[in-house]
């Protein structure tokens, strides 16, 4: 990947929550969760202020017992996830901070551990239940026999 | 209006018009019965067309009934049974490409009009914001499954309760002296048999299926219905529910369903102040344990349930439990082969601020 590239969220259907070392991303659109955590909980804040590849591996670099180049790697990699699942799209828009606050560089340094996005599928689940795909003559809904109570 | 043609909130507001006709021919027909309510702290008039309808719509909330409302806007909802009143609902007036997930029927605009429909029944539910109205109807009171007894109007209540700042969530809760602890997760998580043991031990009830969440400084959680429901397999376990079941002719189709509404009236509650988030899951091979979970993990056991059964819910839902998730500590409760005497105890002991007793870190 070009480490000059930079993300946005792919749309306003993707939503997310940050907590301390964890984020929380939904795609409202299919249903599916995901999660990072640590250096994935800082990419992901990092992207969000505009930094490219190149420009986040420094920024975790202050951070993390690793090195610019490994770090790198690794943001890349993540990067890739994240677009491969529609999460985020590269952009070629002039960097600006969007809703998200850089590092704290007073913050300890840390091991690294490179990042793994983790999925869930409970609502997505849920979601692709479509019970209703049949009405009758009265143009109500007809339930199958397996309807899920 | 062509049959390809998602219908608008106007169209929705004028079938809503022609369906209150019908309403009131049934109720021309059939004694109509008005309960006062309190829903999560806001003021609720059900009004049953029907005698068949009245204890679908009003057992499973019989614990919620006042003779002094809460102050504040009030929700009539319309509730009637075709089928007792002899009555036909008028044709829908929207394609079945309407129908979305979760049952929504999809307008093309968001003017404050909700509709949202399940096959079994079939059941149709509709919400007008503007005039706080709402209207449940069932083609035939008899076809209703024990699910959908045991959480009526749930999706107009969701839609109501929202506007109003309080969420509707999927989870269970229980609690001792005015605190609460809220269990969510997955279905077959183990919610269910968690809050039916914590009654069985004398614990607070809320719900074991659906509760509601009022943010703020001190969040509260609102108990909603005085039911539970249980696999038929775990009944054994669980020996103070015999005599309770109340559907066991369709143990094949249902789970067992309890109502609370007169054995343990007592301990069924209306409202307590949350103290913790519980993520149960089973794990029978080893002791019930606590162990402490991320609010990250405690927002997706939450929402995405959530999210996933309630009509129209989405990013709003999401924002909102994320900032309850923030608020308390959430734990990971592994429901072990000791969880009859475990499972209550430990939630007894969170519910009290005991946030420390039993906790694998």
């Amino acid at each position: 990947m070009d480490r000059s590239v930079r993300f946005r969220p792919a749309t306003a259907r993707v939503i997310h929550e940050m907590f301390d070392d964890e984020v929380v991303i939904v795609d409202l659109d299919t249903g599916r969760y995901f999660c990072v955590q640590e250096a994935g909980a800082d990419i992901w804040r990092l992207m969000l202020t505009g930094q490219s590849v190149a420009e986040m591996a420094a920024s975790l670099a202050a951070r993390y017992d690793a090195s610019e180049d490994a770090l790198a790697d690794a943001t890349a990699r993540l990067c890739d996830e994240l677009v491969r699942e529609r999460l985020v799209a590269a952009t070629t828009d002039t960097p600006a901070a969007r809703d998200a606050a850089p590092l704290n560089a007073a913050d300890p340094r840390r091991p690294f551990t490179p990042p793994a996005l983790q999925v869930y599928t409970d609502m997505q689940d849920l979601l692709l239940l479509d019970p209703i795909h049949e009405v009758d003559a009265t143009g109500w809904p007809v339930a199958k026999a397996d309807d899920p109570a | 209006m062509s049959n390809l043609e998602l219908p608008s909130s106007t169209d929705l507001r004028a079938y809503f018009a022609e369906a209150m006709d019908a309403f009131f021919r049934a109720a021309a027909r059939t004694p109509v019965v008005t309960r006062d309510l309190a829903v999560a702290g806001t003021a609720v008039r059900l009004h049953v067309a029907g005698a068949a309808m009245l204890p679908a719509a009003t057992r499973a909330l019989s614990h919620l009934e006042t003779t002094t409302p809460p102050d504040g806007p009030r929700l009539d909802v319309y509730a009637w049974d075709g089928a007792s009143a002899g009555v036909a609902m008028p044709r829908p007036t929207w394609p079945i490409d309407a129908y979305r997930e979760r049952g929504e029927i999809q307008t093309i605009d968001d003017a404050g009009f909700r509709a949202a429909a399940t096959a079994a029944g079939p059941i149709l539910e509709l919400w007008d914001r503007e005039t706080h109205r709402a209207m449940v109807w069932v083609r035939d009171d008899a076809a209703l499954r024990w699910y959908d007894r045991s959480a009526p109007c749930l999706r107009i209540f969701s839609w109501w309760l929202s506007d109003r700042g309080r969420q509707m969530v999927h989870g269970a809760a229980v609690g001792i002296d005015g605190r609460a602890v809220l269990l969510a997760g997955r279905g077959g998580s183990g919610k269910s048999n968690a809050a039916m043991g914590s009654l069985g031990a004398g614990l607070d009830y809320l719900g074991d299926d659906y509760a509601v969440i009022e943010p703020g400084d001190e969040p509260t959680v609102h108990g909603l219905y005085n039911t539970g429901k249980v696999h038929a397999r775990d009944l054994p376990r669980l020996p103070f529910l015999d005599g309770l079941v109340a559907n066991a002719s369709r143990f094949d189709t249902d789970k067992a369903m309890f109502f609370f509404d007169d054995r343990f009236r007592s301990q069924v509650r209306a409202k307590a102040a949350l103290r913790a988030v519980v993520l149960p899951e089973l794990d029978l091979r080893q002791p019930t344990r606590l162990r402490r979970a991320s609010p990250g993990a405690a927002l997706r056991a939450l929402s995405m349930t959530t999210i996933g059964q309630l009509p129209h819910a989405g990013g709003e839902v999401f924002r909102r439990l994320a900032t309850v998730a923030r608020q308390r500590p959430a734990f990971h409760l592994h429901v072990g082969h000791d969880a009859v005497v475990r499972v209550p105890l430990l939630l007894r002991r969170l519910a009290a601020g005991d946030m420390d007793a039993g906790v694998d870190d």
